[in-house]
């Protein structure tokens, strides 16, 4: 049985705990298992203000999984770039390496190259396949037209975090098309959903939030279809709160579109599970 | 409301459930030292009054406040090895921490060391003859002497001559006439006795130097300064811990008035026994080791919390370890979850980011955003502080300080422009951005760090990578900006006190 380390980030439990019961949920149902542990912060929203805390905070992470001799795997694009980012930079730095397990010998810890690093879509696509997939689902979501929005820190830099093509992704909408729904070509898929900056300048993460949900809408998207947390928030609560008058295209999480594809219950897939918006940066707008 | 008294309350089962070795070393000191408190220190006030017959000296209260005083001695042990050897307690513990443990032990310690003293005096042995024996017939008191020598362990100046016949045995008579209806065997005293045995080498000097008197003085002055110390320290927790479950217990039925909301956030403050549970499953823990900030640790952030509010008026010091301690607070819940108190940390940490924004001093972004860069490059520190200590074999900035990065490969193509998002905003109105990224890149490639260190596209990139993604030279622009965010975070955090000297007074600001 494919076993993975979870790692479901910080911002889950709290702010966003559907996301988290629904990716159980679609991955039982193809016989991944998942090993629970307490993990920390994979260090991506301290990226801003140290990168040595950052690296540091991921080895951890991947410490943590690598003594059990499992590959991590984790819902958020952001932790996901995160912690491809951190392997890349320790591999190719040893003394950045050996000063980050001089930390971690304190925890008896060590990062280890190599331990993989995996994000939920990539395991559904690569390991489970759209194919397999398709024949799974028993209530196509047929004539549900779906934007992917793939979000930028599992697609950049590319060279590093190594999940598809930056400028010609396929993969989201493979998976997506799977489900039965259809695909809908849009010019910014690949683009940023502004979350970054919610909580630091939100006008700016609001004002792209706008343009990407204007994109979307005018491809003709019923559904914003987004594999990343930070993303979801933005698209999800952060919008209902700054963007109330935009209800179009709903925003939804890709387990969810899946889990609803397969069959299962909206209980199941924690569907109605409370989404709560970060704190905003407090300046009037 | 009831089962939560009990199960919260006396077995503490949300301790149980975070931390078993916490919770038997709580235990032990609670069902140790409280009963200890409720029938021996209020003994006049409660225990008399309960039981006709009660006295110090009898069974079973001499045997239980021996069995009480050894449960809290290992509690006691267990708190204070907990706090010496493993490392994460070693970490968080302060003198807030030791000291109600020393009271404790002090007050444990005298008071064993007090009832010893008693067993071995031979003046508490006189005032007792006088006291209760209704005879001062000497050959009465010699008999009776002989038998306590023997039986009950006191040590007098001129030994008792037990051996002379019939001595022993009328002293045992008396004793059954005059003393056991109010005082059992002193070997009954099963900690102390054994204590005692220790101390009558020494018995000469301490009975003529009263050490009784002494130790009884002792055992009061740790039992009253604990008492007057109370309301101050963590030993508070004894009320307002209780008050916090209770409180959040009431927070699902009451209204979310303001002023209960208030006042839950100010008792769940004060209901804090900074036992660590809460650092220790901190999500950013490792972060904080790199930072050094303490009060990134929920443990310390709450102690932090409670001083600024106390003070009223908040120091711009404390106010921006606040904001750099929330900035790091991921808000993951997981303190929250498991804090044995019962505080909803959560709420606090969501609820203060607003106060210390409120009060001036917001999170570093935001206050970036205030000021222009000239303003900026006025208010920020020197070069090379607010950063944690580091190692000195690992470039802080890894892409600016590589020596193979040449930042005059740039060409000034404009592409991570053409590709950037929040130039895309700006143009639309969104924002002010002063200097585009190729620009950053090129006041970098003129060596002027300080300037782009300043610029608004430090802090307005998303991150997005595209710029990193697109550059045809290769360049890390999405590496660098975040570089320069590190260094301006650093400058501006360290930076917090009010600019000196006149905007503008730079000769590079000026330039621009």
């Amino acid at each position: 049985m494919l076993t993975f380390a979870y790692f479901p980030g910080c911002k889950i439990a709290y702010h966003l705990p559907a996301y988290d019961v629904a990716t159980r949920a679609v991955l039982a149902a193809f016989d991944i298992a998942l090993w629970d542990t307490p993990m920390n912060c994979c260090g991506y929203p301290v990226r801003h203000r140290s990168f040595e805390a950052a690296v540091f905070s991921a080895a951890w992470v991947m410490a943590l999984a690598g003594r059990r001799g499992l590959p991590l795997l984790t819902p958020c694009m952001c932790c996901y770039g995160q912690l491809k980012l951190a392997d890349h930079w320790l591999g190719k730095h040893p003394p950045l390496a050996e000063s980050v397990n001089r930390l971690l010998a304190a925890e008896d810890l060590r990062w280890e190259a190599g331990i993989g690093v995996r994000h939920l879509l990539a395991v559904l696509h690569d390991d489970i396949g759209p194919a397999a997939i398709r024949s799974r689902v028993r209530r196509p979501l047929k004539s549900l037209k779906v934007a992917a929005h793939y979000g930028c820190h599992g697609l950049r830099p590319a060279r590093v975090v190594q999940f598809d093509n930056p400028l010609a992704p396929r993969r989201f909408e493979a998976l997506i098309a799977a489900t039965g729904a259809e695909p809908v070509a849009w010019s910014e898929r690949v683009s940023c959903c502004g979350n970054p900056l919610w909580g630091k300048n939100d006008a700016l993460a609001v004002h792209m939030m706008r343009r990407r949900l204007a994109s979307a809408d005018g491809a003709g998207a019923d559904r914003l279809c987004t594999g990343c947390t930070y993303c979801h928030l933005q698209f999800a609560p952060i919008r209902r709160m700054a963007l109330p008058a935009v209800p179009r295209p709903a925003a939804v999480l890709f387990p969810h579109l899946l889990g609803e594809s397969l069959g299962l219950d909206s209980q199941v897939l924690g569907i109605g599970l409370p989404e709560r918006a970060p704190a905003s940066d407090g300046r009037k707008s | 409301m009831l089962a939560a008294a009990v199960l919260d309350g006396l077995l503490q089962l949300r301790v149980w459930r975070t931390d078993r070795l916490g919770w038997v070393m709580h235990m032990c000191l609670f069902w140790g030292f409280l009963p200890l408190l409720v029938f021996h220190a209020l003994e006049d006030e409660i225990t008399r009054p309960l039981f006709r017959d009660y006295a110090s000296t009898l069974n079973p209260y001499q045997f239980l406040r021996n069995a009480l005083g050894l449960l809290a001695a290992i509690g006691l042990a267990l708190a204070a090895g907990r706090r010496l050897l493993a490392a994460g307690h070693r970490r968080l513990s302060g003198p807030g921490d030791w000291l109600p443990l020393a009271l404790i032990a002090l007050i444990l310690g005298s008071g064993f060391l007090l009832e010893s003293a008693k067993i071995i005096s031979e003046p508490v042995f006189d005032e007792m003859v006088a006291d209760y024996l209704g005879s001062d017939d000497p050959e009465e008191v010699a008999a009776l002497r002989a038998w306590w020598q023997e039986t009950y362990g006191v040590v007098f100046e001129t030994p008792a001559d037990s051996a002379a016949p019939g001595l022993l045995e009328a002293g045992g008579v008396l004793d059954e006439q005059s003393c056991t209806y109010c005082h059992s065997p002193t070997t009954s005293a099963f900690v102390a006795y054994p204590l005692s045995r220790g101390l009558a080498p020494f018995a000469g000097t301490l009975n003529r130097w009263r050490a009784d008197a002494w130790l009884n003085d002792l055992h009061y002055m740790a039992c009253f300064l604990l008492l007057a110390l109370a309301p101050f320290g963590k030993m508070a927790h004894l009320v307002t811990t209780p008050l916090t479950l209770f409180l959040r217990r009431c927070r699902d039925l009451a209204d979310p008035e303001p002023a209960a909301t208030a006042n839950r956030r100010a008792a769940a403050i004060e209901g804090c026994t900074h036992c660590g549970v809460c650092s220790q499953v901190c999500s950013v823990a490792p972060i904080q080791r790199v930072l050094g900030t303490p009060e990134i640790l929920p443990s310390e952030k709450l102690a932090a919390l409670g001083a600024l509010l106390r003070r009223g008026k908040p120091g711009t010091e404390a106010l921006a370890t606040l904001a750099e301690a929330n900035a790091v607070c991921t808000r993951c819940l997981r303190c929250t979850q498991v804090c044995p108190s019962g505080i909803d940390l959560q709420d606090l940490w969501l609820a203060s980011g607003g106060w210390a924004a409120g009060a001036g001093m917001p999170e570093v972004p935001v206050r970036a955003a205030g000021r222009s860069a000239v303003q900026w490059a006025d208010g920020m520190g020197p070069a090379g502080t607010g950063l944690p200590a580091g190692d000195a074999a690992v470039p802080r900035y890894p892409v600016l300080e590589n020596p193979r990065v040449q930042l005059f490969h740039c060409v000034q193509c404009t592409t991570c422009t053409g590709v950037c998002p929040v130039v895309e905003a700006h143009a639309e109105g969104a924002t002010d951005l002063d200097v585009t990224p190729q620009q950053v890149m090129n006041l970098l490639r003129l060596n002027l760090r300080e300037l782009a260190l300043g610029s608004r596209m430090v802090w307005d990139c998303v991150t997005c990578y595209q710029c990193q993604e697109h550059c045809p030279q290769g360049i890390a622009v999405a590496d660098i900006l975040y570089e320069l965010r590190n260094e301006a975070w650093a400058r501006i955090g360290a930076g917090a006190a009010p600019a000196q000297g006149p905007a503008g007074s730079r000769p590079e600001a000026s330039a621009c």
